[in-house]
């Protein structure tokens, strides 16, 4: 399991530290930076498709989705994110949002100024191979997320979606096991799931049904536990190799 | 003015929504409907929702209180729907 940090940027330290050595003087800058936070509620949009950020977003702990809305109003969720990410990062880089962000839960967020940010980057370099991880990270699920999308029967794709996040949110600490089980918080709404895979109400509504009739997934509002990681994943065609760069080292 | 049919069928879902319709406009087949009687749909049980349209593969559908104001729809829908 990943070291914990402790203070305000806790979580993000402990994301960054898993993906790249970081120095102790960088955790104390860091913690500096993100002294200051901001509690959202949930279905707060942080940035929206257009915007020009001059900070970046340091999602401190809950949940935030990247997702697009289509011309007839359709949400889709492409990408799911939770304590210690920085889903706009990329606005250092690219400086029009081609996306939302959008909280799925009470969320607190802390904001890096692209100044701060960058002058951060070049006094520590390995700062930098960092979010160039999280980067391909971030392709690589999000080409599992189109296999999903093409390939993937809608049970099917409902399974791969809980093990890759009860896979991360173990990895982070965040998630029980016992044996081969796992249990974890996934606060999600029926809808929302359906939004991240690209399934109507009525279809997640009839997958959640089916893994949890096989026994495969039970539920308890927010909660899940995921009876035999194995054997679900084997059904998914989930291989957890494309998360690797997530995984804390021994 | 469109004609609509309606022919009972039973689907295969893997749930019990079970009851289906295949909705023929001017003869021809446009869309399967099903009366969502699964009680994981909640308050939307009772209602009509389009299981498959033939024109519009991925696109999301509303539910229907009835079979006629499924069909208008699936017919307004097919009606505006012109690439230009």
């Amino acid at each position: 399991m990943a070291p914990h940090f402790n203070g305000p940027a806790g979580t993000f330290l402990q994301r960054l530290n898993v993906l790249a050595d970081l120095p102790a003087d960088l955790s104390s800058a860091i913690h500096d930076l993100v002294a200051t936070s901001r509690s959202l509620g949930a279905n707060h949009d942080i940035v929206l498709q257009g915007d020009q950020p001059s900070q970046c977003c340091v999602i401190l702990e809950g949940w935030v989705s990247r997702n697009k809305v289509g011309a007839a109003g359709k949400r889709q969720i492409t990408s799911l994110h939770f304590s210690g990410a920085t889903p706009d990062i990329q606005s250092l880089l690219h400086p029009v949002m081609d996306h939302n962000i959008t909280t799925l839960t009470n969320t607190e967020v802390g904001f890096i100024p692209h100044f701060h940010m960058r002058s951060l980057m070049e006094r520590f370099p390995v700062l930098k191979e960092a979010f160039w991880k999280d980067t391909l990270l971030e392709l690589a699920i999000a080409r599992e997320w189109e296999v999903n999308l093409g390939a993937r029967s809608a049970v099917e794709r409902t399974a791969h979606l809980f093990c890759e996040m009860a896979t991360r949110l173990e990895w982070f600490g965040r998630a029980t096991r016992s044996g081969s089980a796992l249990r974890f918080e996934l606060p999600l709404t029926q809808i929302q799931l359906g939004e991240a895979t690209g399934l109507s109400s009525v279809h997640i509504n009839r997958s959640m049904r089916t893994l949890r009739n096989s026994g495969m997934i039970e539920q308890s509002r927010h909660w899940f536990t995921i009876s035999d990681l194995p054997k679900l994943a084997a059904f998914a065609d989930f291989n957890p190799d494309y998360l690797l760069a997530e995984r804390p080292r021994d | 003015m469109a004609r609509y049919e309606f022919q009972a069928v039973r689907l295969r879902t893997g749930s019990t929504d079970s009851d289906g319709r295949l909705v023929f406009i001017d003869g021809e087949l446009a869309a399967v409907l099903v009366l969502l009687a699964d009680d994981v749909h909640g308050s939307s049980r009772g209602l009509w929702s389009v299981e498959v349209d033939f024109r519009f593969v991925l696109a999301n559908s509303p539910l229907f209180t009835s079979l006629y104001d499924a069909a208008a729809w699936l017919q307004e829908r097919n009606s505006e729907y012109v690439l230009k």
